[in-house]
């Protein structure tokens, strides 16, 4: 009897295991990103720009919420299009648009398991922007070239070549429609935290028409994945109150 | 010879296109030695703010060509520069519809919305010049061809 038992007990722990165990594991879902963040900029006019501080991002309300400490003591939060800067005193002292959209961030992709193709795969059923025009194999990995899916989209956006080494994304670079290259990416020093794989050092090299650089290095540090309290940050409420100078 | 001399010129290309291959990272570390070293400062003392450290270190901060207005590089947008193009250059190409692009676009930013406004007056005073200099000079061919 007993035997019978343990037998039927161990086929449903087969079943289980077989059926529902991947679910559980590949439906794991991270939410919350948080990091000490430290951003160099040396400007094509050959100044430089230091901003330092605390990155919060939670990918259900969308908002980049930046805790600064330098250059000063700011809020900075971007809520759709639109990024709001707080001041100490918990007034907006500016609003601004910008073309710093959640969904594109390295949080966001690093979150929901997309950075290794920096979101340009298309999703069930999604028209996507890009498709994969070819793929070649060197030393150092794989390198992919997205080209415009269609012919309108190759009057707007040009390829990305893209290298990725052990399933992780290295390097991109954007070009223009003229085949310039405008962008340069470099993903460096990953960590895994909590089964999610982050760079923490990005290089950005943004390129003018011109021939002008702008060089960004960006180092995150202390990663915490899915952190449970300061839940207030997270879901930022922007103030309504502004500040005297931002009404002006 | 020849061979030598294919064999020398395809080893030259070979490292050229490697150095010139943009996937693979320069060296930027020299770049941001300077930076390094405010971090640094920073680090240690996290409540410092950028006219505490111009007191301190007005040297380090002045190579940096960073002063007490600098602003943080997050989302990166200058509003002077709606979707990186000079503000006052929406308002002398596309006039009315420059003001409301760069007013839509920088959230109502009352200086990059200024500088918009002379574009297109500028452009207002270009145009009517020339378009007056033009009507003159019609004139003038007109009048002198009646005086033969």
């Amino acid at each position: 009897m007993y035997i019978i038992i343990s037998k039927k007990l161990n086929f449903r722990a087969v079943l289980f295991l077989l059926f529902l165990l991947p679910s559980i594991v590949f439906s794991q879902q991270f939410y919350r990103f948080r990091a000490d963040v430290s951003i160099k900029d040396k400007l094509s006019n050959g100044t430089y720009r230091l901003t330092m501080g605390k990155i919060y991002y939670d990918k259900l309300y969308k908002k980049i919420v930046y805790k600064l400490i330098f250059p000063k003591k700011e809020t900075m939060v971007v809520q759709d299009t639109t990024m709001f800067s707080i001041n100490d005193k918990n007034l907006v002292v500016g609003t601004s648009r910008t073309f710093l959209i959640p969904e594109f961030t390295a949080f966001h992709l690093a979150l929901t398991g997309q950075l290794s193709d920096y979101g340009l795969k298309p999703k069930n059923n999604e028209k996507s922007i890009y498709k994969i025009g070819k793929v070649e194999k060197t030393n150092n990995g794989v390198i992919t070239t997205w080209i415009p899916s269609e012919d309108q989209y190759k009057k707007v956006f040009g390829n990305i070549r893209m290298q990725t080494i052990n399933k992780r994304l290295d390097a991109m670079v954007f070009y223009s429609t003229k085949g310039e290259v405008v962008s340069q990416q470099y993903f460096k020093k990953y960590v895994n935290v909590k089964g999610v794989e982050f760079p923490t050092e990005v290089t950005m090299v943004s390129i003018s028409e011109k021939g002008e650089k702008n060089i960004q290095l960006t180092t995150y540090k202390n990663v915490v994945i899915d952190q449970n309290n300061e839940d207030e940050i997270y879901r930022y409420k922007v103030p309504i109150s502004r500040s005297a100078a931002s009404k002006k | 010879m020849k061979r030598i001399l294919i064999l020398l010129t395809s080893i030259c290309f070979y490292f050229n296109s490697f150095a010139s291959e943009p996937l693979q990272k320069e060296d930027f570390s020299a770049e941001f030695k300077k930076l390094n070293t405010l971090e640094a400062i920073v680090n240690a003392n996290p409540a410092l703010t950028i006219d505490s450290v111009i007191k301190e270190q007005p040297q380090l901060l002045k190579d940096l060509g960073i002063n007490n207005e600098v602003k943080s590089s997050i989302g990166g947008d200058d509003p002077m520069k709606p979707a990186g193009f000079p503000a006052f250059w929406w308002g002398f190409c596309l006039g009315i519809w420059g003001i409301l692009i760069v007013y839509l676009i920088t959230d109502n930013d009352k200086a990059a919305l200024n500088k918009t406004v002379k574009g297109c007056i500028t452009a207002v005073v270009v145009y009517g010049g020339i378009t007056a200099l033009s009507y003159l000079i019609i004139f003038i061919t007109a009048l002198s061809s009646t005086a033969y």
